[in-house]
């Protein structure tokens, strides 16, 4: 059995203050790309503090930061420095990112270069030689011919 | 317990009950714990043995936190879509399903859930439907089939019983309409 004026008695039970969620929500998608980092480097601390039995407690004592900075990076929400990500990994003695280092395009032309330069020179030296063993062993020196001058 | 607004649309109206010594309504609770790495880290170390079940199979906690971010992250926006009118063709009736998995019958008065997009998804958000308003009663990750068998479940079980129960108290629901629907 439907309630009469079901909407104007269930309106009047409505708190005046709407929810956060909408602006939290909002907050979270445009926020989403550094979010994903933050939630990544939490993973890992977590999985850290689990293994090693540090507890977030101990973990702000060592950071030397209030519990609620310790609560926002394990939550995947902290937008953290690098200098703090230095500090956790130095506390937590492991690696919590790693940056891959790649060889450049034009470092590697560039090695590629002078490597084929220097080959270069080495092939001319040794033919250079090579053909100076065979000339003094083959090639006769010319005569010198004899230089007529007048007489005074 | 009192009863907070999350937003209204056209004929659909979305509501949230906050209980008594909570900070956050239940709907903006799911998605803070939805969204926090410790939090998730901590109930999937604690629900190990039913995450890697067959069930679900084989997953890990790390992933199964990456899963879960993931999975809330869209239906939050889905939510968030509907909430600003921008989907037209998207409706709370279309995220909410009936409770009991037997009964696909969306009656007028009944207790739903609301689950994520993801194939086999373990999120759920619990609420009364009323007409054409959802009171959301509370949350969960369900990794196991039933209910019953779980304190965090049957946690969110009661959390049904208590706002239907203040909702007759208050005048708002029939009784009867509750024992029509009941699961």
């Amino acid at each position: 059995m439907a309630i009469d004026n079901f909407k104007e008695k269930f309106d009047a039970l409505v708190a005046k203050e709407p929810s956060k969620w909408l602006e939290k929500a909002e907050w979270r998608a445009a926020n989403r790309s550094w979010l994903k980092t933050s939630q990544a480097i939490a993973i890992r601390v977590n999985r850290i503090l689990r293994e090693k039995q540090i507890s977030q407690k101990a973990l702000a004592e060592m950071l030397n930061v209030s519990p609620q900075q310790v609560s926002k990076i394990v939550g995947g929400r902290a937008n953290l420095t690098l200098e703090t990500i230095s500090k956790l990994e130095h506390a937590l003695q492991a690696t919590i990112i790693s940056v891959p280092r790649q060889v450049t395009h034009a470092k590697y032309h560039a090695e590629i270069s002078v490597n084929t330069v220097l080959d270069k020179i080495r092939a001319m030296e040794k033919i250079k030689k090579n053909f100076s063993e065979w000339s003094a062993a083959y090639v006769q020196p010319e005569e010198k011919k004899p230089v007529y001058k007048l007489a005074a | 317990m009192k009863i907070i607004s999350i937003f209204e649309i056209n004929k659909d109206t979305l509501y949230a009950v906050q209980f008594d010594d909570f900070e956050l309504d239940e709907f903006e609770l799911a998605f803070d714990q939805w969204s926090d790495v410790a939090y998730l880290e901590e109930f999937f170390e604690n629900h190990k043995k039913d995450l890697q079940s067959d069930f679900y199979g084989e997953i890990n906690v790390d992933d199964a936190i990456e899963d879960t971010i993931a999975e809330a992250e869209q239906l939050e926006d889905r939510m968030r879509m509907i909430a600003s009118g921008k989907d037209q063709g998207m409706s709370l009736t279309e995220i909410f399903k009936p409770l009991d998995n037997q009964d696909y019958k969306q009656g007028s008065h009944q207790k739903s859930k609301a689950t994520g997009d993801w194939h086999k998804s373990w999120l759920r958000v619990y609420a009364i439907k009323v007409g054409n308003v959802y009171v959301v009663c509370g949350s969960a990750i369900k990794l196991r089939p039933d209910m019953s068998d779980r304190e965090h479940l049957q946690l969110q079980l009661r959390k049904l019983e208590m706002t239907k129960n203040y909702l007759i108290e208050m005048g708002v629901l029939d009784g009867e309409d509750f024992e029509y629907l009941e699961f």
